[in-house]
């Protein structure tokens, strides 16, 4: 096999093998995502909620935890390293900034894949979910996990000067973003009008719409404008984490040895 | 041929606004084949030297070369030929050590390593323990696992840091078999340790670094020459009064009585006047010993000259 597709392999055979190993990480794929799909699938049998707006909140479901492994688990495939004293090592290696970050992408992009399997499955049986719209779904969730990769980029870059205090970080700005960007119900049935111009600016205020367009509620979105902004966004990201990992090795952060 | 060239090579960092020079205008150069002492007392830039040499730690100023190649430029390529074992860090916690020595071969871009893994296995001594923990071995088979891991990628060049801290005896006269073998195998090894005698017994060129500079720079036999440690000898008598008193003349002499016998020490120069008062009275003495000056003798003379 080509060497840098041996290297790209190493982040996601460390990860999964370190996921079968520890309950709480198999937790992160099986159980709290069944947990969190029961906690709103309860709520709305009991508000009873029409079929289609319950789509639209499996939908936006299923999108969060897209981005949530996509951007979480660079962070997490790092720290596993940092914890065992290991990051030196990972440094000198030749695997590069961002082949680490494509690698560890792929046991992202995984989980992601087991999670959406996991929750179709359940939905489908339970409660008769289907996707109506195949296409608006796969092209909203490509998105979604593209931007997801981006932001585990900064917070990759965040991760290198910062460690520990980064990891709380992987949780919240992933989750504030996709809060922000109307995960389950129309941006502007629920935010002032102030603020409107610039959530909509959000690729991932876009990203979900077309998700969520994958039932039988329509969201407005501007697939040109997205693919844009996710590209520039991407950039952005990716120089964002340039700078801090040449800022981490300038001054000695990126790992120690002894 | 120079394996490793560095020139002028400064690092500071800021620590609480405070600005430390880890590394000052440091210069040096390791020869293939060499096993390559770097001793100094803790935080005397030994560690940031490495990491920088490794490619860890950007410099403020100065140059890398490492196999006739610059660093900086290169960094990808050299990264493949450099290895490093330092403490009882790179040992992943989720992985048992044949998972571990795959992970560290597939970061190098190695597949298909099984038989070089269970050669590394052999050659260290881990054969049994593949299926053990990492994290989980004792420390001398700890240090085993790094040294095969550092070993995966075939590096010309190791970094050895402190490599026998913390092991049982026999555990490190393994650890230094073991480096010998990687010198007979062709590799070029720098080596870091508190331990003198160690240093002395393995290393072909030693440099001392203190506060972030390389003071002295030599071979073990140099370093001793150039940096005089007194001469010790040990005697026994029955006339221990009789004996230090003929030895009293012996211009900074250090004489220490003890029952039945005496310790001697002096500067070499005065080896001379030492043999020529024993020989006038070798009937007082029962037995005679010369104590070897160990080589922390010639550190420290080297560190407290610098600090001075």
């Amino acid at each position: 096999m080509n060497s840098f597709f041996v290297r790209i392999y190493s982040q996601l055979y460390k990860n999964l093998l370190g996921l079968l190993k520890n309950n709480f990480r198999l937790s992160d794929v099986l159980l709290w995502p069944l947990l969190y799909l029961f906690t709103l699938s309860f709520f709305s049998s009991y508000v009873g909620i029409k079929k289609d707006y319950f789509d639209v909140i499996i939908l936006g479901m299923m999108g969060w935890r897209a981005v949530y492994f996509m951007s979480q688990e660079l962070v997490a495939s790092y720290m596993e390293d940092h914890w065992s004293k290991s990051l030196a090592f990972l440094h000198i290696s030749p695997l590069s900034r961002l082949e680490f970050a494509l690698s560890s992408s792929l046991s992202g992009f995984s989980k992601v894949v087991f999670v959406l399997s996991l929750y179709l499955l359940v939905t489908g049986f339970l409660y008769s979910f289907s996707i109506v719209h195949l296409d608006l779904f796969l092209l909203g969730m490509f998105f979604l996990i593209f931007l997801g990769f981006s932001f585990g980029l900064i917070i990759l870059g965040i991760t290198y000067l910062a460690k520990e205090s980064a990891f709380n970080i992987s949780f919240l700005l992933p989750d504030f973003v996709v809060l922000m960007s109307g995960v389950y119900f129309s941006v502007d049935s629920v935010f002032p009008s102030f603020v409107l111009p610039f959530i909509k600016l959000l690729p991932t205020t876009q990203a979900f719409n077309v998700l969520k367009s994958a039932s039988d509620v329509s969201f407005s979105y501007d697939l040109t404008y997205l693919f844009v902004s996710s590209i520039v966004f991407f950039f952005l990201c990716e120089r964002i984490n340039f700078y801090l990992y040449n800022k981490a090795r300038k001054q000695g952060k990126l790992g120690r040895f002894g | 041929m120079s394996i490793i060239s560095v020139s002028h090579l400064s690092k500071t960092f800021t620590e609480r606004n405070n600005l430390i020079t880890a590394l000052d205008d440091v210069s040096l150069e390791i020869q293939e084949g060499q096993i390559f002492g770097i001793l100094g007392p803790n935080g005397a830039g030994k560690t940031t030297l490495i990491s920088t040499i490794c490619g860890l730690i950007e410099p403020d100023t100065g140059k890398i070369e490492l196999l006739g190649l610059e660093l900086q430029s290169n960094l990808k390529e050299l990264k493949s030929q450099i290895n490093v074992v330092s403490g009882f860090t790179g040992i992943l916690y989720t992985l048992n050590v044949r998972q571990a020595l795959n992970y560290y071969s597939y970061l190098y871009g190695i597949s298909n390593n099984s038989k070089k893994i269970n050669e590394l296995i052999s050659l260290v001594g881990l054969d049994g323990y593949e299926t053990n923990s990492a994290d989980n071995l004792s420390s001398g088979n700890k240090q085993k696992f790094l040294i095969a891991r550092a070993l995966l990628n075939d590096p010309k060049l190791i970094f050895l840091d402190e490599p026998t801290v913390g092991l049982d005896v026999e555990a490190a006269i393994n650890i230094r078999q073991l480096i010998i073998g990687l010198k007979s195998m062709g590799k070029t090894i720098i080596l870091t340790t508190h331990n003198m005698t160690e240093a002395e017994s393995l290393c072909d060129s030693i440099a001392i670094i203190n506060k972030g500079k390389i003071i002295e720079i030599g071979t073990p036999d140099e370093l001793r020459k150039k940096f005089e440690v007194p001469v010790s000898f040990e005697l026994e008598s029955d006339a221990v009064d009789e004996l230090a008193a003929s030895f009293s003349s012996i211009p900074n002499a250090s004489i220490q009585k003890s029952l039945g016998g005496l310790k001697i020490q002096f500067p070499k120069s005065q080896l001379s006047s030492f043999l020529s008062s024993l020989s006038k009275k070798s009937h007082l003495i029962t037995s005679f010993r010369s104590i070897d000056s160990p080589f922390d003798d010639v550190f420290l003379n080297i560190i407290r000259g610098a600090n001075q």
